[in-house]
């Protein structure tokens, strides 16, 4: 295995019902383990729906998206529901944290999916994750009370808390200021030089020059590869 | 921290939310328990007090009447010599009924005829216990005999007035001396007449031990129509002839039920709505949250999980209603009762069935309205619901 198949997308066609043509159109992308990989693009060209594939968010209508080489998706849901919690993280525009819960407990979250309580290992884990994107001591503030950038954070040491080794951004500087914005993409930069694996799409060609590739995207389709 | 956080953090953060629906919910179980309870009690002291209006069904023994003509010159009839009922076997057979719950009083009557100063008078050999029970409204001047009174006896008002008698004096009856205990005042019966004396005492100056002229027995006819009742009896015992009293019983337990059976429906009714509001209220509320629920499936919640999220929500907002309902359903008989003047048959004591029974039916009814949100919040697609708009 190459470091340039982590993650293959392979003929993905994807069309919403009642959509004149595919979101997403016979598309082939590579992406290698510890990349740092920028989606450009114009609105409605489909990044996101990819994104979402990817990720498996959603399935596509058709092709096929190799994990280390195994098809995930005819892989079953339960195996899907893992790879999201486990192996996928999931960032977006919108920080999408729930209000009323404390930043640690957002943190948390992913580890409160049964009946079996939160080991003490796994809050230590929040709270050095929590650290480590530069809230310590911000573990009992609610979301409402945090800035927007500090929100987005949160929501980034949500996605990375059980060991992720791909981290899928949705424009996730697109509701923060230029500052604030910049140190997200800062953020990400110095967990992909720890070894994340990291597909962000963005519109601003700023923060994607400071990846390692840039893929354009138009109609559905990869325009260049640069 | 786990599963149950999520619930127990959203109910505390829409408290007002949580505090209204926990508000209509324990109205409904009040009020539903509140009104059995009520009615239990009603139902209950009714049937007592219906049983101390007298007997409903009398058995006698078959009577057999031989018509004697000769040449179309009647000679009147005559009565056969009827044989007195076994009490033993009448017990046994009374006791094998499958209506045997209904029946609430059997009280034996030996009838025997004695002279007393001169006057001839006749005997009713009784059991004290449950003749006291079935003429709930005897009153007596003196007192009524105890439970065993095998050497009291106790005067009709017309018996007493011609043979002079007085609570406390001694008669010699048959050789044997018993005090008179009491003399009941008039009831316009045949009681008036008559002086009530131990059943065995009766038995033996009748020369039939262990045997009965008649029975009056007082049946409960809540369960069921007096006929079968009766019906049972007579088949129990074919040799004797079963008479329906009171059919009057019948329509008041009917009302009974009436007052039982409406409590039933209003409540039902208000736990239906507030059933429909639990429902209304967690539909919005998957509405509102579709996004959460997206975050949820995003990092790998199950669909189970997230339907487990919001049931456990209802089922939270259920016990505690559930525990609420069953303090304010005290509450509420307690106050009731009181306005009907029967306090004093209120529960008083922590009932652990009753309880848990209220529990149950709180946290499932809470369970069930919820699961239909719940289910549709489990369909949630993670995408779907968190594209940016
Ligand atoms: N859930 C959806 N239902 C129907 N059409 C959609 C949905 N999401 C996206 N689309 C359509 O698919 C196309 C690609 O959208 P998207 O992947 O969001 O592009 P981008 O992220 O590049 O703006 C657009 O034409 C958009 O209108
Ligand atoms: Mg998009």
């Amino acid at each position: 295995m190459n470091e340039k198949n982590l993650l293959q997308a392979r003929g993905i066609v994807k069309r919403y019902p009642g959509a004149e043509r595919p979101a997403v159109d016979h598309l082939d992308l590579d992406i290698g383990a510890g990349e740092f990989l920028s989606i450009a693009g114009p609105s409605g060209s489909g990044k996101t729906t990819l994104l979402h594939i990817l990720s498996s968010l959603i399935q596509a209508d058709a092709g096929q998206i190799l994990f280390q080489g195994q098809d995930i998706c005819a892989a079953p849901e339960a195996v899907r529901n893992r790879l999201r919690g486990l192996v996928f993280a999931v960032v977006f525009q919108q920080h999408h944290l729930l209000p009323y819960l404390s930043a640690l407990e957002n943190v948390l979250l992913p580890f409160l999916g049964g009946i079996k309580p939160a080991r003490a290992a796994d809050i230590a884990t929040a709270q050095a994750m929590l650290s480590r994107v530069g809230l310590a001591g911000k573990e009992n503030s609610r979301p409402g009370q945090m800035s927007g950038g500090e929100q987005q954070r949160v929501a980034i040491a949500r996605a990375l808390v059980r060991g992720a080794q791909v981290l899928f951004a949705d424009e996730p500087t697109g509701s923060l200021d230029s500052v604030n914005g910049a140190a997200i993409i800062q953020l990400l930069r110095e967990l992909n030089s720890e070894g994340l694996t990291v597909v962000m799409v963005t519109h601003n060609d700023e923060f994607a020059a400071q990846s390692d590739r840039i893929v354009r995207m138009a109609d559905g389709a990869i325009q260049t590869l640069s | 921290m786990n599963i149950l956080t999520l619930p127990l953090r959203h109910t505390g953060a829409k408290w007002a939310r949580t505090f209204l629906l926990t508000a209509v919910f324990t109205l409904g179980l009040a009020s539903m328990s509140g009104l059995y309870q009520v009615s239990g009690v009603i139902a209950d002291n009714f049937e007592k007090k219906l049983i101390s209006y007298g007997a409903n069904i009398l058995v006698t023994p078959k009577r057999e009447t031989l018509r004697i003509s000769y040449g179309g010159y009647s000679l009147g009839d005559v009565i056969m010599e009827e044989d007195p009922i076994d009490l033993a076997t009448a017990q046994k057979a009374i006791d094998a009924m499958p209506l045997r719950a209904n029946i609430a009083i059997v009280a034996p009557k030996m009838l025997a005829m004695t002279r007393l100063s001169g006057q001839t008078l006749a005997l009713v050999g009784v059991d004290w216990e449950q003749e006291l029970q079935l003429k709930g409204y005897w009153e007596a001047e003196g007192e009524f005999p105890g439970a065993d009174g095998a050497f009291e006896a106790l005067a009709g008002a017309e018996a007493a007035r011609k043979l002079d008698l007085r609570p406390g004096q001694s008669l010699d009856i048959d050789g044997k001396t018993l005090r008179l205990a009491g003399v009941l005042k008039a009831t316009g019966s045949d009681d008036d007449s008559a002086l009530f004396v131990p059943l065995k005492l009766a038995q033996d100056i009748a020369g039939k031990p262990g045997q009965a002229s008649f029975l009056e027995v007082a049946a409960l006819c809540s369960g069921c129509p007096i006929e079968d009742i009766t019906a049972q009896l007579q088949e129990a015992m074919p040799d004797s002839e079963v008479r329906a009293l009171i059919q009057v019983a019948e329509s008041r337990m009917y009302s009974v039920h009436f007052a039982q059976n409406l409590a039933f429906s209003v409540s039902l009714v208000i736990l239906v709505t507030a059933c429909a509001m639990l429902i209304m209220s967690m539909l919005s509320s998957v509405a509102e949250r579709r996004r959460e629920i997206g975050i949820m499936r995003a990092i790998g919640f199950s669909r189970s999980s997230v339907f487990a999220v919001f049931v456990s929500e209802a089922l939270g907002i259920g016990l505690l209603a559930g525990t609420l309902a069953y303090v304010c359903g005290r509450f509420l008989t307690f106050y009731v009762l009181g306005e009907l003047h029967m306090a004093d048959a209120a529960p008083t004591d922590f009932e652990a069935l009753p309880f848990f029974a209220l529990i149950l039916l709180a946290a499932a009814t809470a369970g069930l309205a919820a699961a239909f949100p719940a289910w549709r919040a489990s369909l949630v697609e993670p995408a779907e619901a968190l594209v940016a708009l």
